[in-house]
């Protein structure tokens, strides 16, 4: 049984709440018992938003300082309103276009860019978490993830695409290897 | 069956899963998504079943209130403001009893994350004097829903469900049961000595349900003396915690070495209201010290009553305001152990986040830069939706609660007219989904007292901030069924006021000149109320969005002088400040450029161009 608590970080608009049902889809497809936790409403026209995801037997969502084994974060900004819910140890993955303080440069991507090339602007989370799965910490495969990205997606364009952005994103760590 | 839910739709699916087939609501987050649910599974099922998008609170529990006392299984939803709203009805409601289960759903929002304050629902019980159930998890939230319907069908009295925004917005793997589709008929067997009680039975009603609470608080279900491992032996410390904080606790308490874990033991009330008599007694008999841990006022506390023996909202143990963390529990249970005074470890400065800001391309945003270009020294009385966010361009003074915008600029006017001081340009704006729910009535009231403001109505024909629910105006409903529509224009005509003028906020000239007009109307001696009615779709709504100009924006690097007007007095997200070799610079984010050109005006340099 997988026991990983997760956040995710970005700015409203980003698919900050997708990524975290994303992953609970993973977490299903796994077998996990999981419970998330989004953000709605006023925070969700532009402002810092965040998602928290608990995989395992939880009753609350909410995850405290210092406990988080994985950060994901979608806007550089957001990393260091976040990192102190990272416990001694645990993985940051961050999306952004500069290197940052206190984080190794492998663990940052520049999805933006990557989506934004392959015409793929609006799926700079799925690009982002195709890059994440990646990551050793992360705590389902590259196939789990795709499948989750199948089972989400509304019509078969948007499954496409959605498996397309998966790909550019896991492609980017496959070439650095 | 296992399913992902969020807590929210776990409500919904515990409506259906117990036969409620009447569901009527006001959207307000985090509320808004248990009646689109219900309505969603209950299609998807092939269940008959009616859900209404009511115009506000009160309305929506008198509907299902109604729909209760003919026999069939009701709910209102609504969330915990809204509750105020809908105040007169829900505790005349418990007077007179129900006969099909009746359950009121009101979210609560600590923090608050989205509301104007962070009042407790169960609070709100306690005064209405109807039980409450205080889930814990999504999966609880479904199974207490069904024991909320049953409960009122029982006692015949309405029964509160208090989710909290953690739970709401809680996303789980659960295990469903069958929907079957209920068999009732409605029957409304006449007893106007209930249905229309006079003050003398009224009072004879309230003893009645005195003893039905009475009652309750006897009833072994919920002894929540019997809510942990009956073998575990006794700990030196208590805590008693229900919903959302009794979750937080409990995950605490798992994550915390074996050696200070069991030092505690944890009890779950189910029911914080009325609460169990045996297990309250039984457990001040057991334990020296018992902190309670709940969200957000010390109803469970006050109910014990014994301030010497327990401690939590009351004492301090945990902070009076704000949303539990679990580093405050944490803090809470460390301080409780050592019975020393809370000491939250405030250590950690964060840099300050993004704020919320009107979505690239909204209308609304092109009115108040309208609003503040027409009416540079007036007071902008504001409203609830997402136009409150008008305050981070300047153009929203005030907002108090929903529809409070008209009244406040009605009274601002009286307030300096009769005070026979000079009378500065007064605004009122409001939002065509705030105007329908509680607007009508102050514009009724405001005419009458003979005020004289400008009233800026932002028609985006949706409920924008709470997920685009339909409005009256255009008549779809909650169902997806089309209604009789009702213009804003009839209606607010309808309401005495005689100058209305209909602009596309996009048309920032033709904007201004109207505003300017408005407000030299509220001054000319035939003059009143002039009504500036802002027409343009929410860009969250596809259909609208395909009616943007779709322009080409560009700024000219030699000629911005990076000011910052534009990204201060706009504040549109595509508007980017960045550093030019040293220079400050703004540019256009071609990503979340919406292309509807409104910027171009607010550039003083004319850098901002087309094409």
């Amino acid at each position: 049984m997988t026991d990983c608590k997760l956040i995710i970080a970005g700015l409203g608009g980003q698919g900050v709440v997708f990524l975290s049902r994303l992953i609970a889809q993973a977490a299903l497809i796994a077998g996990d018992d999981f419970i998330t936790y989004e953000s709605h409403g006023m925070a969700m026209r532009g402002g810092s938003v965040s998602s928290q995801v608990k995989i395992g037997k939880h009753y609350s969502p909410l995850i405290g300082h210092n406990t988080a084994d994985i950060l994901l974060v979608l806007a550089p900004g957001e990393y260091a309103r976040n990192r102190h819910f990272l416990k001694p140890g645990g993985t940051a993955l961050v999306n952004s276009d500069i290197l940052l303080e206190n984080l190794a440069p492998e663990n940052i991507v520049d999805a933006t860019t990557l989506a934004v090339n392959q015409n793929l602007p609006k799926a700079v989370n799925l690009v982002f978490s195709g890059w994440a799965s990646e990551h050793p910490a992360f705590p389902f495969n590259f196939s789990q993830m795709q499948q989750a990205a199948e089972m989400m997606a509304a019509t078969p364009a948007i499954k496409t695409a959605n498996l397309k952005a998966l790909e550019v994103g896991r492609s980017k760590i496959l070439q650095i290897r | 069956m296992r399913q992902v839910m969020l807590g929210n739709e776990a409500v919904a699916r515990g409506l259906l899963e117990n036969g409620c087939t009447f569901t009527y609501a006001y959207p307000g987050t985090p509320s808004s998504e248990i009646l689109p649910a219900f309505l969603k599974q209950a299609k998807s099922e092939n269940i008959a079943v009616h859900g209404h998008w009511s115009v506000n609170e009160k309305i929506a529990l008198e509907s299902a209130f109604t729909a209760s006392i003919t026999g069939m299984r009701s709910a209102a939803i609504m969330k915990q403001v809204g509750l105020n709203v809908a105040a007169d009805a829900f505790l005349s409601s418990a007077y007179l009893g129900v006969t099909g289960g009746f359950v009121v759903v009101s979210t609560d929002d600590p923090g608050p994350n989205s509301s104007q304050t962070e009042q407790d629902s169960r609070m709100f019980a306690m005064l209405a004097k109807v039980p409450v159930f205080d889930p814990a998890t999504p999966e609880e939230a479904a199974k207490f829903t069904g024991l909320a319907l049953k409960l009122s069908e029982e006692l015949e009295l309405p029964v509160l469900l208090r989710p909290t925004a953690t739970l709401c917005h809680a996303r789980q793997n659960l295990n469903l049961n069958k929907i079957s589709p209920s068999q009732r008929k409605p029957e409304f067997i006449r007893q106007p000595q209930r249905w229309a009680a006079t003050p003398k039975n009224r009072f004879a009603q309230h003893q009645a349900l005195n003893q039905k609470l009475l009652k309750l608080a006897a009833d072994p279900r919920f002894d929540f003396s019997r809510s942990t491992d009956p073998d575990k032996p006794q700990t030196p410390y208590a805590i008693i915690a229900s919903g959302c904080a009794w979750s937080l606790t409990a995950d605490l308490l798992n994550d915390l070495p074996e050696n200070q874990a069991e030092q505690f033991t944890l009890y779950k009330v189910d029911l914080p209201y009325p609460l169990h008599r045996g297990a309250r007694n039984h457990l001040l008999d057991k334990y020296e010290k018992i902190m309670v841990i709940e969200e957000s006022m010390p109803v469970i506390e006050y109910q014990i009553g014994n301030q010497e023996r327990v401690c939590g909202r009351t004492d301090g143990t945990i902070p009076d305001a704000g949303a539990l963390t679990p580093e405050i529990i944490a803090a809470a249970l460390d301080s409780f152990r050592k019975k020393l005074p809370l000491k939250l470890l405030n250590d950690i400065t964060l840099p300050p986040g993004k704020r919320p800001s009107l979505c690239p391309g909204c209308p609304h945003r092109s009115s108040f830069f309208a609003l503040k270009k027409a009416l540079p020294k007036g007071i902008y009385a504001g409203d609830i939706g997402c136009y409150t966010l008008g305050i981070n361009l300047g153009a929203l003074d005030t907002c108090l609660c929903m529809g409070a915008s008209i009244t406040q600029a009605g009274s601002f006017y009286q307030t300096f007219a009769k005070s026979g001081e000079p009378i500065p340009p007064i605004a009122a704006i409001i939002g065509d989904s705030t105007f329908f729910h509680s607007g009508i009535p102050a514009l009724v009231n405001a005419r009458w007292e003979g005020s004289r403001f400008v009233l800026l109505l932002l028609d985006n024909s949706t409920t924008a901030m709470t997920g685009n629910q339909p409005t009256p105006a255009a008549g779809t409903r909650a169902d997806g069924t089309q209604g009789p529509g009702l213009a804003l224009e009839t209606l607010i005509k309808g309401c005495g006021i005689d100058k209305i003028t209909v602009v596309d906020p996009y048309d920032q000239e033709k904007m201004i000149t109207t505003l300017k007009e408005a407000q030299t109307y509220t001054t000319s001696a035939e003059g009143g109320i002039a009504v500036v009615i802002a027409r343009r779709g929410c860009l969250m709504i596809a259909a609208e969005r395909r009616l943007l100009p779709n322009l080409k924006v560009t700024i000219a690097e030699t000629e911005c002088t990076g000011c910052g007007y534009c990204t201060k007095a706009f504040e549109c997200p595509a508007l980017v400040s960045y550093d030019a070799d040293g220079e400050k610079r703004v540019m256009i984010d071609p990503i979340t450029c919406t292309g509807c050109g409104q910027c171009v005006v607010t550039c003083p340099q004319e850098a901002i161009k087309l094409g």
